[in-house]
């Protein structure tokens, strides 16, 4: 087989690999009747009924359609109805689909600071604060391409190393590099996936966290809405949580609710 | 058993012993002063020991200051020991004495108190003379310092110009250390009482020799500037310098004689360095500063308090420039004095002209200024007279010096060229960090975009994962394929092998056709072709060599089965026959030929060999 063969035979597959992922997006995109219940929770917004558009958005959610810009009008509902913590999670699940979104990331910081929980939304560790700024603008499923990317990148080099001398000199360096970036997204789409599932949000005004998961227990500390915690546990009727300062303790499940629906 | 026993509580004992000796024997302290020897010649140094016996837990005794007496502490010596079973332990203090003039001395009486215990040493006295020790050998004498006062031979000099000055006035700070013939070495830089003075740093000392009174003297000159800061009666000084003066060492114990006459004892005093320096603290009295303020009568009014006798240089750089375009002043200001003082020099009006903060640099006894000046308007054409004011202490009146005014020229700046000159407090203004600005929320989203399947993301479709395995699939693939086609190009006996049943088939696919045919030479041709090129393929020999006779070689010595190489020597002879006899050999020969060669080609293909 000649060396043109190789090419066109890397390239087909690399078309092939595209076309597939591309009709996964497709698959996991069904566009039905949710459009048009959007327009009409956003008709409802605009004529300030703020509870019907939002419920009108949490009907489209229920159905099991969701996008960003779904999350990121409910939370504007809610944050016009004065619940900042409702408004703050529903940022938050916005944040998984479009975390690249200016307006987003305007309206999160100015919920935020009205209930003043900016300060312990990151990790208190540097290390991991600096695995998460590396994907920050990524979406879950952008982080997925991209690593899928970089992987397919990996096996191109192998391959392209066995037919380019010139490419051979340097694959040990590229591979090297690949691989750390390989690692290091993987880790930052791990720390992803963890927020989606055990992150959750204050939506009670105030809640107290307790040494035990009971009414009589010691408060530990307070948490103000919108703070964002880290479930670790779960009781009948009560969280183990986790605050971003490693601080632990127990909050009534209905004060808190899951980012992940 | 018991003797361990009585071991252990002996170590034990003794121990304890060796660590509280101040405790057991604190009543029973002896204190003796002892110098090494009652009569010195002057340059030697003595060893006096103030030593405690029964303790090892006393602190050095400080000295009383001895006049022409220089001591240094050298430090403890302790020693233990046990005589018949008696402990005793004492401690020794050891201080050097270096005695600066001739003459009697006395040391103590000497009185301790230590832990509420007072302990009490009689007096000693030395003498120390001029001329040679009696008990010295003549060549130790020789090397000793001659007879006369140290403070004759090394001592310090101070010296100001003049002793009255104007308040920032220069002046010239000289310490001189005079030495003749003694060996002052690790001579640090003089200190001395300034209050009321700024100093400079120590300029490089002068090193040189001078005669005074008809001795020969080394110097060393340490000179530093420095000018009064208030005005009054000031002192300088006392000026301390520190040295060390090598001195050779007095021999305590004699060899034995004939010991020192065999090496001869100068010999082993220079070889195990008999000398020993003593430090010198060598000092000068201060000296009385007047310092008078500055005249007010006759100052002008550009005065900035220089002081000295100053010299002036002003250039201009570039003389025509556009406007907006700086021009550089440069201003040099050298002479003598205190260029501390000098500040920029006074710039007549500068109107129409944009100036920063000058530039300054001292190199040496020169300052220089350097003033960029912007011009704004076409209209100017010079830079203004410069002017610098400053009081001469020698001649004792205020002096001006002017230079300038420059000419320059300055042309009307480029057609769509703005002057781009905005002060800091302009551009601040144009900041809008102080606007009173509303807060809220980003209006909704109008476009839905696309949805989603809630809880769905890619990474939980299986779909996707498995499709993770196709590159390295792929790579594998690719990497298995260049692998055997490199194995082809670098090993042609491993490519004819592989090839041969290809080849072996297309060759009975042509046999086939010519026995359809029924041609039968052409048919015999292929098959004899075909077994040639195939044996030759499968065991890499040269395919038109093979004969049976090689066959019968080859194949034997691999082992082949007798049947399949009757059969191969059988197909050979058959083909030999049918291309060189004209016999017509029919179809059903040829067909029979066919299925043997196949046989033949078959068995080669199953075994190896």
């Amino acid at each position: 087989m000649s060396f043109k063969r190789m090419a066109v035979g890397i390239l087909l597959f690399v078309f092939l690999y595209g076309v597939n992922t591309a009709f996964l997006f497709a698959q996991n995109s069904p566009q039905e009747a949710p459009g048009q219940l959007f327009e009409k929770a956003n008709d409802l917004y605009r004529t300030a009924k703020y509870d019907e558009a939002s419920d009108a958005y949490e009907q489209i959610a229920r159905l099991g359609f969701v996008n960003g810009n779904l999350y990121y009008n409910l939370g504007n509902s809610y944050f016009k109805k004065g619940e900042i913590g409702k408004a703050i999670l529903n940022y938050e699940r916005a944040r998984q689909f479009m975390p690249y979104d200016s307006d987003l990331k305007a309206n999160l910081a100015h919920a935020g600071s009205l209930v003043n929980t900016n300060a312990l939304q990151h990790s208190a560790n540097r290390v991991l604060r600096w695995f998460d700024s590396l994907t920050q603008g990524f979406s879950i499923n952008g982080v997925t391409v991209f690593l899928s990317l970089l992987f397919v990148c990996f096996f191109v080099l192998l391959i392209c190393q066995i037919f380019i001398p010139v490419v051979r000199k340097y694959t040990m360096v590229m591979a090297s590099c690949i691989v750390i970036f390989l690692l290091a997204g993987a880790f930052s789409l791990y720390r992803k996936i963890d927020y989606l599932n055990k992150g959750a949000v204050v939506i009670v005004k105030e809640t107290q966290v307790r040494f035990e998961p009971s009414e009589n227990a010691t408060a530990y500390f307070t948490l103000p809405q919108g703070s964002r915690v880290e479930v670790i546990d779960v009781s009948v009727h009560w969280y183990k949580i986790k605050r971003p300062d490693y601080k632990v303790g127990w909050v009534d499940k209905t004060a808190i609710e899951l980012i992940r629906q | 058993m018991k003797n361990n026993y009585v071991r252990k509580t002996v170590i034990i004992l003794f121990c304890g012993f060796l660590l509280c000796p101040g405790v057991s024997f604190a009543k029973d302290i002896a204190f003796e002063a002892h110098l090494d020897r009652e009569k010195v010649s002057l340059g030697q140094g003595l060893q006096f020991e103030l030593t405690f016996d029964n303790t090892q837990d006393m602190p050095p005794l400080a000295l009383p200051e001895i006049e022409g007496l220089q001591v240094r502490y050298l430090g403890p010596s302790t020693r233990m020991s046990i005589v018949n079973g008696k402990v005793s332990s004492s401690i020794t203090h050891i201080y050097s004495l270096l005695p600066l003039k001739a003459g009697n001395y006395k040391v103590g009486p000497f009185t301790f108190e230590h832990n509420g215990d007072t302990y009490h040493a009689g007096e000693i006295n030395f003498e120390v003379i001029k001329g040679a020790v009696s008990s010295g050998s003549a060549s130790r004498e020789s090397a000793q310092v001659s007879p006369e006062d140290i403070s004759e031979r090394v001592f310090l000099v101070t010296n100001v110009k003049n002793n009255t000055v104007y308040l920032n006035e220069a002046i010239a700070f000289t310490i001189k250390l005079y030495v003749n013939r003694l060996a002052v070495r690790d001579i640090q830089y003089p200190e001395f009482s300034h209050d009321g003075f700024s100093v400079s740093p120590f300029e490089k000392p002068k090193q040189y020799t001078e005669v005074v009174g008809g001795i020969n003297y080394d110097v060393i000159e340490f000179s530093v500037p420095l000018f009064a800061m208030r005005q009054g009666e000031l002192r300088l000084g006392p000026v301390s310098l520190k040295a060390n003066l090598l001195v050779r060492k007095e021999q305590r114990q004699r060899l034995p004689s004939g010991f020192d006459e065999f090496f001869g004892s100068n010999m082993l005093d220079d070889f195990f360095g008999s000398y020993q320096n003593y430090p010198l603290d060598l000092k000068s009295a201060d000296i009385p500063i007047i310092v008078r303020a500055l005249p007010e009568e006759h100052k002008p009014q550009n005065f900035t308090g220089a002081v000295g006798n100053f010299s002036m240089d002003a250039s201009v750089g570039p003389q025509e420039v556009k406007v907006g375009d700086p021009v550089t002043v440069k201003i040099t200001v050298s002479g003598e004095g205190n260029l501390n003082t000098v500040t920029m020099p006074h710039l007549g009006a500068s109107k129409g002209f944009k100036t920063y903060e000058p530039q300054v640099k001292q190199e040496g006894a020169n300052k220089v200024f350097e003033q960029v000046m912007i011009p704004l308007e076409e209209a100017i054409q010079e830079i203004p007279a410069i002017d610098l004011s400053f009081f001469d202490p020698a001649a004792g009146k205020y002096m001006t010096i002017t230079r300038g005014p420059f000419p320059i020229k300055v042309e009307k700046p480029d057609k769509d060229e703005k002057i781009a000159i905005i002060s800091n407090q302009q551009q601040n203004k144009l900041v809008l960090g102080d606007e009173p600005l509303g807060r809220d929320i980003v209006y909704i989203k109008v476009s839905p975009g696309r949805f989603f399947t809630k809880g769905r993301f890619l990474f939980h479709n299986y779909f996707f994962l498995w499709m993770h395995l196709l590159p390295p699939l792929f790579f594998l693939a690719i990497f298995l394929f260049d692998k055997r086609r490199r194995k082809l190009q670098n090993n042609p006996q491993y490519a004819r092998w592989l090839y041969a049943p290809k080849k072996a088939r297309e060759y009975l696919l042509k046999a086939r056709q010519y026995c359809s045919s029924n041609d039968s030479k052409m048919f015999y041709d292929t098959v004899f072709q075909t077994l040639q090129e195939y044996l030759g393929d499968k065991f890499h020999l040269p395919s038109q060599g093979i004969t049976i006779s090689v066959i019968d070689e080859v194949l034997k010595s691999r082992g082949m089965d007798e049947s399949v190489l009757l059969m191969i020597q059988g197909l050979f002879r058959e083909c030999d026959a049918a291309r060189y006899a004209p016999l017509a050999l029919g179809k059903d020969a040829m067909l029979h030929t066919l299925k043997q060669l196949e046989e033949v080609i078959m068995y080669l293909q199953k075994n190896k060999f």
